[in-house]
C-alpha cells in the first residue's frame, strides 16, 4: 500500500530523535513553508520513512508547536516506531478515534439515522483502507453520500466536516489527516468553552466583541501603516493589554475571557493526552 | 503541476464563465494567511475533481472589479460557478471536508 517504511534503520531512528529534541516540536521549527497551515513536512517522509499522514498528525498531536509538553511524547513515539514498520495504519488509528472513542468520539453526537449511517459508510471505508486499497470512487461516492444527506437532513454541519475530512485517501491527500485533526479539535474546543462553569451572558459576550474591535480600531487609527508593518505581536498585544485594563469593567471581563480560555485549553490538555496515549501503544504493537 | 489557474478579468469569460464544467473560483490577497493556507486542501480537491470541477485563483488586489461584481467583502472567499451563475458560496479557511461537503452535489454524477 505504501513506499514509506520507518527510519530504514537504527542510527536514521536516532538522527530524526536527536533532530526533534533540538528543532523542537514539530511544528514551526519544522515547516519549510511556514506560510501554509500545513507547512511542509516531506523531509519528515522522505529522509526518515514516516508515512507522510503520520508526518502530518505530528503537529495536532503536540498542540501545534504550543508549550514544550509535546517534545517528551514526539521522542516516545519515535522510539516506539520499530525500524522498517509501516506507519500509515497508526495515523488512520489515530483518525478513527474522532469518531469511535468512548468519551471524545463524534458517533455519540450523532443520532441513528440516514446521517449516522452515511458517516459509518466512511468510517467502514477507513477501516478498509487499513487492509486493502480503497478505490477512488468508492471515497467519492462515500462523500456524496454524505453531502446529500447533509442537504436533506438538519446534520450537524461541524460532525460532517470532520467525517468529510476522513473520507480522503491517505495515499493521495495525507493532508486530510491535518484537516480531520483541526476540526475535531475545533469542536472539542467549542463543546469545553459551552460547558464552561463561567459563561459570558448575551449582553456580556456583545460588550466583549465590541470592546475588542475598538481596541483594535484604535491601535489601527494610532499606529502609521509603516509602524504597523513593524509592529510585532508582542508589542500589538501588550497594548491590547494595557488598553483593556485601562478601564475596570472591561478589564474584569477580560480577567473573566482568559481564565475561561485557561480552563478551555486545559480540557483540550487533557484530551490530547488520551490520544497520544492511545497512538504510544498502537506504535509499540506495530509489526514489522 | 498545480491544477489552480490563476485568471483574471480579460480571461474571465473563457476560464470561468464559458467553462463546460463547474468552476469554483478562489477569491485570494497576497497578504491573506488563511488564503495560503487553503493551497494544500485546494491542490489536493484539484486533483480529485479533475475533469469535472475546473479550480481558478483571483487575486482581489489585481482584480477588484471582478471581487465588486461578485459581491466579495473578505478573502479568502471560494464562489462555485456554473452554467454562468453562482450556485454556492462559502468564506474562510478551506479544509478538503469543507470542499467534499460543497463540491461532490456538483461533480461527476452529481451534476
Amino acid at each position: 500500500m505504501t513506499a514509506y517504511r520507518a527510519f530504514g534503520n537504527e542510527a536514521n531512528k536516532q538522527a530524526l530523535r536527536d533532530d526533534v529534541r533540538a528543532k523542537g516540536p514539530v511544528y514551526t521549527a519544522w515547516l519549510t513553508e511556514a506560510a501554509a497551515l500545513e507547512g511542509d513536512l516531506t523531509p519528515i517522509s522522505q529522509d526518515h520513512g514516516l508515512h507522510p499522514a503520520l508526518a502530518r498528525l505530528l503537529p495536532a498531536l503536540g498542540a501545534f508547536g504550543e508549550g514544550g509538553e509535546a517534545l517528551a511524547f514526539y521522542d516516545a513515539l519515535l522510539n516506539a516506531i520499530p525500524v522498517g514498520a509501516e506507519t500509515g495504519n497508526l495515523a488512520r488509528r489515530a483518525l478513527l478515534l474522532a469518531w469511535t472513542d468512548p468519551i471524545y468520539g463524534r458517533a455519540q453526537r450523532v443520532e441513528a439515522g440516514p446521517v449516522r449511517e452515511a458517516c459509518e459508510a466512511v468510517i467502514a471505508l477507513v477501516r478498509q483502507s487499513m487492509d486493502t486499497s480503497v478505490d477512488k470512487q468508492a471515497w467519492r461516492a462515500a462523500r456524496a453520500r454524505l453531502a446529500q444527506v447533509q442537504r436533506e437532513a438538519s446534520a450537524p454541519e461541524k460532525v460532517i466536516d470532520l467525517v468529510q475530512s476522513l473520507a480522503w485517501d491517505l495515499e493521495r491527500a495525507p493532508g486530510a489527516v491535518q484537516d480531520a485533526m483541526v476540526a475535531w479539535t475545533a469542536q472539542l474546543s467549542a463543546e469545553a468553552d459551552a460547558a464552561d462553569e463561567d459563561p459570558f451572558t448575551e449582553a456580556e459576550a456583545a460588550f466583549f466583541k465590541s470592546t475588542m474591535d475598538r481596541i483594535i480600531e484604535e491601535i489601527m487609527a494610532t499606529t502609521s501603516e509603516g509602524d504597523l508593518d513593524d509592529l510585532s505581536r508582542e508589542a500589538f498585544m501588550e497594548d491590547v493589554s494595557r488598553r483593556w485594563a485601562a478601564d475596570p469593567v472591561t478589564q474584569a471581563l477580560r480577567v473573566r475571557s482568559l481564565a475561561r480560555q485557561a480552563r478551555v485549553k486545559a480540557k483540550l490538555a487533557v484530551w490530547r493526552a488520551v490520544v497520544q496515549q492511545k497512538v504510544l501503544e498502537e506504535a509499540a504493537a506495530l509489526a514489522v | 503541476m498545480s491544477l489552480l489557474k490563476n485568471t483574471t478579468s480579460d480571461r474571465f469569460e473563457d476560464d470561468v464563465l464559458s467553462s463546460s464544467i463547474p468552476v469554483l473560483v478562489d477569491f485570494h490577497a497576497t497578504w491573506c494567511g488563511p488564503c495560503k493556507a487553503s493551497v494544500p486542501a485546494l491542490e489536493d480537491a484539484a486533483r480529485e475533481f479533475e475533469g469535472e470541477i475546473a479550480f481558478v485563483k483571483v487575486d482581489i488586489e489585481q482584480e477588484p472589479k471582478l471581487a465588486e461584481a461578485y459581491g466579495v467583502r473578505g478573502v479568502p472567499t471560494f464562489i462555485l460557478i456554473k452554467d454562468r451563475e453562482p450556485v454556492e458560496r462559502f468564506m474562510g479557511l478551506a479544509s478538503r471536508g469543507k470542499l467534499a461537503s460543497v463540491l461532490e452535489p456538483y461533480a461527476g454524477a452529481g451534476q
